[in-house]
């Protein structure tokens, strides 16, 4: 498929985001790249592409915290850098991208690997959270219930806390 | 040696078994346009010759420190408080700063004088060559600052006044390696200096290898980022983000099929008392934007 318009999420590091565009603009060396960005790396962004759009919230990348501007225009596809190999804990990018127009999802994690990320992957790995959430929320629950009786060092350690 | 018309920059360096890479950091450092720095190394007991080949180069401005055993983070403090200089400036043994980049950090410590530490925005090793012959650099106009919320620094390219490491202190030395930057970033802030991150202030850090599933990096993290909490966080959110991170351990050790989060949780819990509480005013721990997710990413 010709890659025209690719949307890049930035939810790793500029070193990451440095070696990520190489790969893409070797891989689609044709393709306008736009690059979504929270607020506090704008400035750095402009320097990897003309076309930046700043996340309007400060809370990380969500499905509930989708933005107008971007579900309007059409993505080839978008590109979510991923700070290791498998993906593990960019959920919420992932769903995020349910939100955007877009042919094809792809992650590039660690190694440079474009892995492709079907949405049918992404409502699979929706609901192993589910289940995963569930399971750690009750061990959560038993733990910190341990904790809050078994275990004196925390009193100890808030004793001098002064009320700010 | 140094001029006494121009502030005294001191970069501070830790090194520890990568002979070649810190040769190539003094180097660039010799390189800068800004020429009044004193160099401070000090070798976590590398067995490579590290020591051998800085003491080799003979530069009239290094001064060598050689730490008995590898100590991690605490190397830096013994290189801070070796420090003359009115800037310090912290570098890793495998980065270093653009020909550009110490003499903008001056001028920003002095344009914004409530700026205590001044991030690099660093950038990958690769992008080096392109750097510098590129005609075209990211424009030196500066961010309207963002007062939303507060973010850490980077230690592979960070400036620091020294008031600023006298008044908040240096790195946690029980950290050993890995989340020092965020528990010294919410002491700094808690002592009222901002940290800001300038994309024109820039340095170049080699990557690790790509597909290394390390244990030592998100055992460290995970560990630190709960005594990071329990060290700085006011009582009722230190309580709230540690729930979450028991969560999320529990989660991501079901996700990575990995006991490696427990062990981290373990020691941390087992060894708290090498940590002193000193909790941070609620406005700052609020503010602070802090990746509780980020361990969690490092591993698989």
């Amino acid at each position: 498929m010709m890659m025209r318009n690719i949307l890049v999420i930035r939810c790793t590091n500029l070193q990451h985001l440095d070696k990520v565009f190489k790969r893409l603009r070797a891989e689609f060396p044709d393709a306008k790249t736009t690059l979504l960005t929270h607020r506090h790396g704008a400035a750095q962004a402009a320097s990897y592409t003309e076309a930046v759009v700043v996340y309007p919230y400060t809370k990380n990348y969500g499905f509930f915290r989708g933005m107008k501007s971007l579900s309007e225009m059409n993505f080839d596809a978008v590109v979510i850098p991923v700070g290791n190999i498998s993906g593990s804990g960019f959920l919420n990018v992932f769903l995020f991208t349910l939100t955007i127009k877009a042919a094809l999802r792809f992650t590039c994690n660690s190694a440079l690997e474009l892995k492709p990320l079907p949405k049918r992957k992404i409502i699979a790995l929706l609901f192993r959270n589910i289940l995963y959430t569930t399971t750690s929320a009750m061990l959560t629950t038993v733990v910190s219930a341990v904790l809050l009786v078994g275990w004196p060092v925390f009193a100890l350690l808030t004793k001098g806390d002064k009320r700010r | 040696m140094f001029d006494n018309k121009t502030p005294l920059v001191s970069a501070v360096i830790v090194s520890y078994n990568r002979k070649e890479d810190i040769r190539e950091t003094l180097s660039m450092l010799c390189q800068q346009r800004y020429k009044n720095i004193e160099i401070i190394v000090v070798d976590n007991a590398s067995t490579d010759g590290t020591a051998a080949m800085i003491n080799a180069l003979g530069l009239p401005n290094l001064r060598l420190i050689q730490m008995e055993e590898n100590a991690g983070v605490k190397a830096y403090n013994r290189g801070f408080e070796a420090a003359r200089g009115e800037y310090i400036l912290i570098l890793d043994d495998d980065s270093f700063p653009a020909p550009d980049a110490i003499e903008k950090m001056i001028q920003k410590f002095d344009r914004y004088p409530a700026i205590g530490i001044v991030s690099f925005t660093v950038k990958d090793y690769s992008t080096y060559s392109t750097y510098i012959n590129s005609a075209t650099r990211t424009s030196a106009e500066d961010p309207v600052f963002n007062d939303d919320y507060i973010m850490s620094f980077h230690g592979a390219g960070a400036g620091v006044r020294r008031e600023v490491i006298e008044k908040a202190g240096g790195y946690p030395e029980e950290f050993f390696l890995y989340f020092n930057e965020t528990d010294m970033a919410l002491r700094v802030c808690n002592a009222g200096f901002r940290i800001e991150a300038f994309a024109d202030v820039i340095c170049f850090h080699k990557s690790a290898p790509a597909n290394r599933t390390s244990q030592r990096g998100p055992f460290y993290y995970t560990r630190n980022i709960f005594w990071t909490i329990w060290k700085n966080y006011p009582g009722v959110l230190m309580w709230k983000v540690t729930l979450l991170m028991l969560f999320y351990v529990f989660y991501y050790s079901f996700e990575q099929r990995t006991f490696l989060y427990i062990r981290a949780l373990l020691d941390a819990v087992i060894n708290v008392g090498r940590i002193t509480r000193a909790p941070i005013t609620m406005e700052i721990a609020k503010r602070f934007r802090m990746h509780y997710k980020t361990p969690f990413t490092m591993y698989r």
